[in-house]
């Protein structure tokens, strides 16, 4: 074979290993789900659907689902928007440029707890309600506009200036070239990041514990529930989770294949 | 060119979700709206779960809502934090813990409103053992015990010997019998207190800082037999339900809970004596409907409540009516005897040095 | 006026939006939380008692220097190992096309949205006694006991702390290969590059930023973690994430927690100093246009 080749086939196996390490908890998941025990764990007692009929009855999941949906979407906007305008930005030059970037990495460095107790302070002292979008939103936005800069600003940091000037040169001006010219090449990019910070504020629940009153983003609702509870379907719900995501991703993922491509 | 990164076109998804979530959204929220009052509550989930829930919310004609409880220093904490005095209708606390900072340095500087016990008629019912955890000052009330509660060892009967004396006494989280099958709770004060009352201290609340270190070394030293230290009670029962642990540290609520589910585990009366807890609950002063908060305080008062507190949460209620019309056996069995002092127990009052306790425990975690 | 003034507005003016946004949420708290961690915790509540108390605690007891350290040598640890993991995944990615690729980029994407609670609860039924790898071993007849140490140790804490975070790896890592130009690739390889010297002469290099944003995002988070080496490090998992959740959660000392945290933050920002400087981090990254 030749040298790609070997490549190729070690890339090949490499990744199959790897999805199957991913992969092997969520299997066990699965089996779970169907698991007729109290215990959420082996020894496998026998099959049943119980806990799937007990968690879809219940219209606690789906209202969680739906707050952290939207809080989810609404976050990742905002981040990455954020995040794009300070990478854009970073590219001049400007006084004291350099704090930009260590205050953009606060919010991870923070301990999560850190982080939820001093927005509590805050909205305390500033008599704003704790709700949902008062508060869990601030807090999501806040916790993935690092992730979002981190991702995106690799890769306009690197981005070829040379076609900016060059569009500019035709005499485009500086929102056209970003329409026309840099914004299509990062598009994926800035897809991957939309993903990627949705994904993260969908996960995050140990800010939003302090700061939400009695609304429940998934996050929450799961950590109440095996808080002060024997949870036997909680197998059941991350199966829900993942089919849900999974529908609506490959619902996206087809409806985007119809589209001619650009 | 390279391809590109042909990912679905992230609008059109996005759509899709923000579609549906409206429409949920729109469903949820015109099925609500009633004119009822709802209260928001910080208690533990347990107590207004189910048939509980129910009886409270019919009796004082309100709905709650309840907060993420995580523990009780956390419930109080948020009371004493910026805005705590108006954000939560009824808070809980452990009433040895809470006592203080609820009732703040001197008078008027309570963070609770005073209990305006004419709305709390079932506050007579309160029998005479709950009566010291009645929280107040000045002639006036402001905090109201609602539940007992204990901890103690908690074993999976069908993997050890339940004749085995080593199990009515604290010493089996520590000796090396169950090594490698023995299971701590993440709580500083109740481990410590455990292992003193096991060496044989009487008031392990008294103790001195060397004193506390002197237990904390016999910890560390034992340290090697423990299998995992648990913190929520799916860990708890996941844990005995695998054989990582079959003896264990328990709450009351998680021994009930895996009695509940099925699950085969045993509970001691040590002989060194169980822990025993009362819970109360507070009114913060700044908090609005105060008169349905009343009405909720003495729904978990009432008999009908009383009655059922047990069978959801283990709790026991301070009014005496629940233990009436069992037998001596089952009165001893739901934890009766403590109120009569037959069953041995210790309550827990806050140590002077608490912060020795909590560098103690920090040292046993990190050793 | 001229145009690198122009140029340096437009440049203040594009990152104030973010730059506001964290003076609110992210530099005021902080400010808080130097001022809580002056103050001392009573029976009362927290009196503002203006002091390096908390600070001298720190300092003085030994306990919490050792979690430090061990704190810092498992978050580089699991960085190291997560970025050896997810490195050659990247690869694989790039060198799909279309279809095939986005499939096996949402494949990586869904195990993420099954919950962070949901997934730490699965290792359990995976390591532990009763579970998969055990049951496993022990009907092939291979063992007879079940293999004890699989879990609850800082081992598993690693096998924890990498699979939690492996998106956040590839992620980049990923999106910084697919910049590279392939005809840049074969420039090298007509050269007379070997596949080795490809990769490290060009290759490597040209993933940098990529890989630097995950290994920061990685470590950053493990240095903060504390649910996954409370499940799965048994007694073995303290981390000073735990530490510090413990004096917000039970045992009520704010200020105390508010000093641990300070003091983390210093570690961690002295740690990017020096490795920053070392490895041309700033350069790397904030590289301006040249």
């Amino acid at each position: 074979m030749t040298e790609g080749a070997w490549q190729t086939a070690a890339l090949r196996i490499y990744a199959a290993l790897f999805y199957l390490f991913l992969y092997v908890p969520i299997l066990v998941l699965i089996v779970l789900s169907f698991n007729d025990s109290p215990a959420m764990g082996f020894p496998f007692m026998g099959f049943t659907t119980k806990w799937y009929s007990n968690v879809l009855a219940g219209g606690e999941l789906v209202a969680a689902m739906t707050n952290s949906v939207l809080i989810g979407v609404v976050s990742a906007f905002i981040a990455t928007a954020l995040a794009l305008l300070t990478s854009l930005g970073l590219r001049h030059r400007f006084l004291m440029k350099g704090v930009v970037f260590p205050i953009i990495l606060i919010p991870i460095v923070m301990p999560g707890i850190v982080s939820g107790v001093l927005l509590l302070v805050y909205i305390g002292i500033s008599g704003v309600p704790y709700g949902l979008w008062t508060a869990v939103l601030p807090a999501h936005i806040t916790w993935v506009l690092p992730f979002a800069f981190l991702t995106l600003h690799p890769q306009i940091s690197r981005f070829d200036y040379a076609l900016e000037e060059a569009a500019m040169d035709l005499g485009a001006k500086p929102f056209e070239v970003f329409t026309r010219v840099l914004f299509p090449i990062i598009r994926p990019a800035l897809i991957a990041t939309l993903l990627f910070s949705f994904t993260i504020s969908f996960d995050e629940f140990i800010r939003t514990l302090f700061v939400i009153s009695v609304d429940r983003t998934v996050p929450i609702y799961l950590w109440v529930l095996i808080m002060d509870r024997v949870v036997p379907f909680l197998p059941a719900i991350g199966v829900v989770l993942m089919t849900i995501s999974m529908l609506i991703a490959g619902a996206g993922f087809v409806l985007s294949q119809r589209s001619p491509s650009r | 060119m390279t391809d590109r990164l042909k990912l679905p076109s992230m609008h059109r998804r996005d759509m899709l979700k923000l579609g549906a979530g409206a429409a949920l959204a729109a469903g949820f929220g015109g099925a609500a709206g009633a004119q009822e009052v709802t209260l928001e509550v910080m208690l533990p989930n347990a107590i207004i779960s189910g048939k509980g829930r129910e009886i409270v919310e019919k009796a004082a004609g309100v709905k709650l809502s309840d907060a993420p409880f995580q523990s009780t220093p956390d419930a109080v904490s948020r009371l004493m934090a910026p805005g705590g005095t108006s954000r939560f209708n009824i808070n809980f606390g452990i009433v040895d813990f809470a006592r203080q900072p609820v009732l703040g340095p001197s008078a008027g500087s309570e963070k609770v409103a005073a209990l305006d016990l004419a709305k709390i008629p079932n506050f007579s019912k309160i029998s005479a053992p709950y009566k010291g955890a009645i929280i107040e000052r000045g002639g006036k009330t402001y905090g109201v015990p609602i539940l007992l509660g204990y901890n103690t060892v908690v074993y999976n009967t069908e993997k050890v010997d339940v004749k085995d004396p080593l199990l009515q006494s604290w010493g089996a989280l520590f000796e090396d019998k169950y090594a490698g099958k023995i299971g701590w709770f993440e709580n500083a004060h109740q481990m410590i207190f455990a292992a003193a009352l096991y060496l044989g201290k009487d008031q392990p609340s008294s103790m001195s800082d060397a004193e506390v270190r002197e237990v904390g070394d016999f910890m560390i030293k034992k340290k090697k037999n423990v299998r995992v230290i648990w913190t929520s009670f799916s860990q708890a029962a996941n844990l005995f339900a695998t054989g990582e642990m079959n003896v264990a540290f328990a709450t009351l609520p998680v021994y009930t809970q895996l009695t509940a589910q099925g699950m085969k585990v045993g509970r001691s009366w040590v002989k060194e004596g169980v822990q025993s807890l009362i819970g109360d609950v507070f009114i913060p002063k700044d908090s609005s409907h105060q008169d349905k908060s009343h009405a909720v305080i003495n729904a978990l008062l009432s008999d009908e409540y009383a009655k059922i507190l047990p069978g959801i949460s283990g709790y026991l209620s301070p009014n005496g009516i629940a233990g009436e019309g069992l037998s001596e056996q089952e009165k001893l069995d739901a934890g009766y005897g403590i109120n009569s002092g037959v069953t041995k127990h210790r309550p827990m009052p806050i140590p002077a040095n608490l912060n020795t306790w909590i560098e103690v425990w920090g040292r046993i975690k990190s050793a | 006026m001229d145009a690198a003034k122009t140029s340096s507005i437009r440049g203040i003016l594009l990152v104030l939006p973010s730059m506001l946004w964290l003076l609110v949420f992210a530099i005021i708290p902080i400010v808080v939380l130097l001022c809580m961690s002056t103050w001392t915790s009573t029976m009362f509540g927290i009196e503002r008692t203006w002091d390096l108390k908390n600070y001298v605690t720190i300092v003085s007891d030994s306990v919490y220097a050792t979690i430090l350290l061990r704190t810092a040598r498992i978050a580089v640890i699991a960085t190291l190992l997560s970025l050896l993991f997810s490195y050659p995944l990247a690869m694989f990615l790039v060198s799909m096309k279309g279809r095939t690729r986005s499939l096996f980029l949402l494949l990586m994407f869904l195990p993420f949205w099954s919950s962070y609670v949901v997934r730490s609860f699965t290792w359990l039924p995976v390591l532990g006694r009763a579970g998969l790898i055990n049951q496993t071993l022990m009907s092939l007849g291979i063992i007879n006991e079940p293999i004890e140490w699989l879990v609850f140790n800082e081992g598993a804490v690693y096998v924890g702390l990498v699979y939690v975070y492996t998106l956040f790896m590839v992620l980049p890592i990923f999106l910084s290969l697919d910049r590279i130009d392939p005809q840049v690739l074969e420039a090298a390889r007509d050269l007379g590059g070997k596949p080795y010297q490809v990769f490290m002469k060009v290759i490597w290099p040209l993933s940098l930023p990529g890989v630097w944003s995950g290994c920061v995002m990685v470590f950053l988070i493990s240095v903060g973690a504390y649910v996954t080496p409370q499940l799965l490090g048994g007694t073995q998992g303290t981390m000073i994430g735990n530490v510090i959740a413990t004096q917000f959660l039970n045992t009520n000392n704010w200020p105390l927690g508010s000093a641990l945290s300070i003091v983390l933050i210093v570690m961690v920002a002295v740690l990017f100093a020096i490795v920053g400087r070392r490895l041309g981090l700033k350069q790397l990254f904030l590289g301006e246009r040249a």
